[in-house]
């Protein structure tokens, strides 16, 4: 009797101690993946609209993929962390972020958190 | 038949100023007037001849780390890449300006990505990867997909290579089998077979419909499709090139290859290229146009066509 009370009160004190650490590691990812993407439109907001000044077949290139990132990080579905294909979807935003980093001739080694930045001057 | 150094081949050229680690895989492009190479540098490098040597025109970088393999598409104006940061890279080619831009980073694999090979007339590419699966990709509506994935290995896939035809491709893999993937079309209907779905009629997509094992002792790290003979060549840890000859069968008869013929490594042993030791043991094979000049190296070598 004292084995089987000892074990559900173990497995609740278990329980509650796995959600709240779920909880946290589940607010840290979801903060970094917050932090990720939103830099990554914050980044393509920006050359966006330095880019709209210049004209040329190039920079319409350059253009087309930035609206497909910025569109892809818009459909991209914060509310919903249940959604089937969220690790598929963010792995795309990726790739696309590096493919626009490609085209202009930006290093794409981002850094998440509150590390200095490598800017100097 | 072996290939002596001395006998016809001499060296040209040595292109050293480009790379800053190991050159793991070159390709000619189709044209013949550049030439590619991958890197473990994290970069690879497109070469254009010039004088007696040739010069960069341009370096592709962008991926995390080693890049795997490098290939030039059919039409000349695609290149991919592949790395063992897990992505393809698919690069366009401005032949005028000789620029080079990414369309696009794919990262369907899950694991370092081995090989990359396009089909022999349309723009689509297949991939190896460290995962155990090849994967085919093609552009649809201004952006690149994956658009199937090939299970069916069960270690490491080293290597694809498609038939002339661009119907069948087959792959190698550490499992030590080959494997025959065809393209089954909807409504295609087909004899018995991994895919059968029990009413003769095959599910559409990529199949494999044919396994080659037992033949090989070791890992199996490089694979060929003879574009004239139609024969499969393999080259093996266990120091021999093995060529495969297809059975001919009926339409609804399974797809079977028998061993035509085995070169064993002495004789060409004491004729191959010196490499670096962590790639002696991992030969590589290429076909020229005549099947009497299979080169069997220990660097990766590419024949023009």
């Amino acid at each position: 009797r004292f084995h089987g009370e000892g074990y559900q009160e173990g497995l609740a004190e278990g329980s509650h101690a796995g959600m709240a650490e779920g909880r946290r590691y589940g607010a840290l990812h979801g903060a970094w993946i917050g932090s990720e993407i939103g830099c990554y439109r914050g980044f393509a907001l920006t050359w966006h609209s330095l880019l709209q000044k210049c004209t040329g077949e190039k920079n319409s290139r350059k253009i087309r993929a930035l609206d497909s990132l910025i569109g892809m990080i818009q459909k991209f579905p914060y509310e919903d962390p249940t959604y089937d294909k969220l690790q598929e979807d963010l792995d795309k935003i990726r790739g696309k972020f590096k493919q626009v980093c490609s085209m202009l001739n930006i290093q794409s080694d981002f850094r998440i958190g509150t590390e200095r930045s490598s800017l100097a001057f | 038949p072996c290939v002596r150094a001395g006998e016809g081949w001499a060296c040209r050229a040595v292109l050293a100023e480009g790379h800053q680690r190991t050159v793991r895989r070159v390709a000619w492009s189709p044209c013949g007037h550049f030439l590619a190479s991958a890197s473990f540098d994290g970069t690879a490098c497109v070469w254009r001849r010039c004088g007696n040597g040739f010069e960069v025109v341009a370096t592709l970088e962008g991926h995390e780390n080693e890049v795997k393999a490098v290939a030039w598409a059919p039409s000349g104006t695609l290149l991919a890449t592949c790395s063992r940061d897990k992505s393809v890279w698919v690069w366009e080619v401005d032949e005028e300006e000789q620029e080079f831009e990414c369309v696009s980073v794919l990262s369907a694999h899950s694991q370092d990505v081995k090989h990359v090979a396009w089909h022999p007339s349309q723009e689509v590419l297949a991939s190896a990867s460290y995962d155990d699966t090849v994967r085919l990709y093609r552009e649809d509506e201004d952006d690149w997909l994956c658009c199937a994935t090939l299970e069916g290995h069960t270690s490491t896939v080293w290597a694809v290579a498609w038939e002339r035809s661009g119907q069948r491709l087959v792959s190698c893999s550490d499992d030590r089998t080959l494997r025959v993937w065809q393209c089954a079309e909807p409504g295609d209907t087909a004899g018995t077979g991994t895919g059968d779905t029990g009413t003769g009629t095959r599910a559409p997509g990529w199949h494999c419909v044919c396994t080659l094992s037992g033949y090989h002792g070791r890992s199996i790290y490089d694979v060929a499709w003879c574009g004239l003979t139609g024969a499969v060549a393999s080259a093996c840890g266990d120091d021999a090139v093995r060529v495969f000859h297809e059975v001919p069968a009926g339409p609804a008869e399974p797809v079977t290859f028998a061993l035509l013929t085995l070169h064993c490594s002495a004789s060409v042993r004491s004729t191959s290229v010196e490499a670096e030791p962590s790639r002696r043991k991992s030969p590589s094979v290429s076909f020229s146009r005549h099947m009497s000049r299979i080169a069997r190296a220990v660097l990766p070598v590419s024949f023009r066509e």
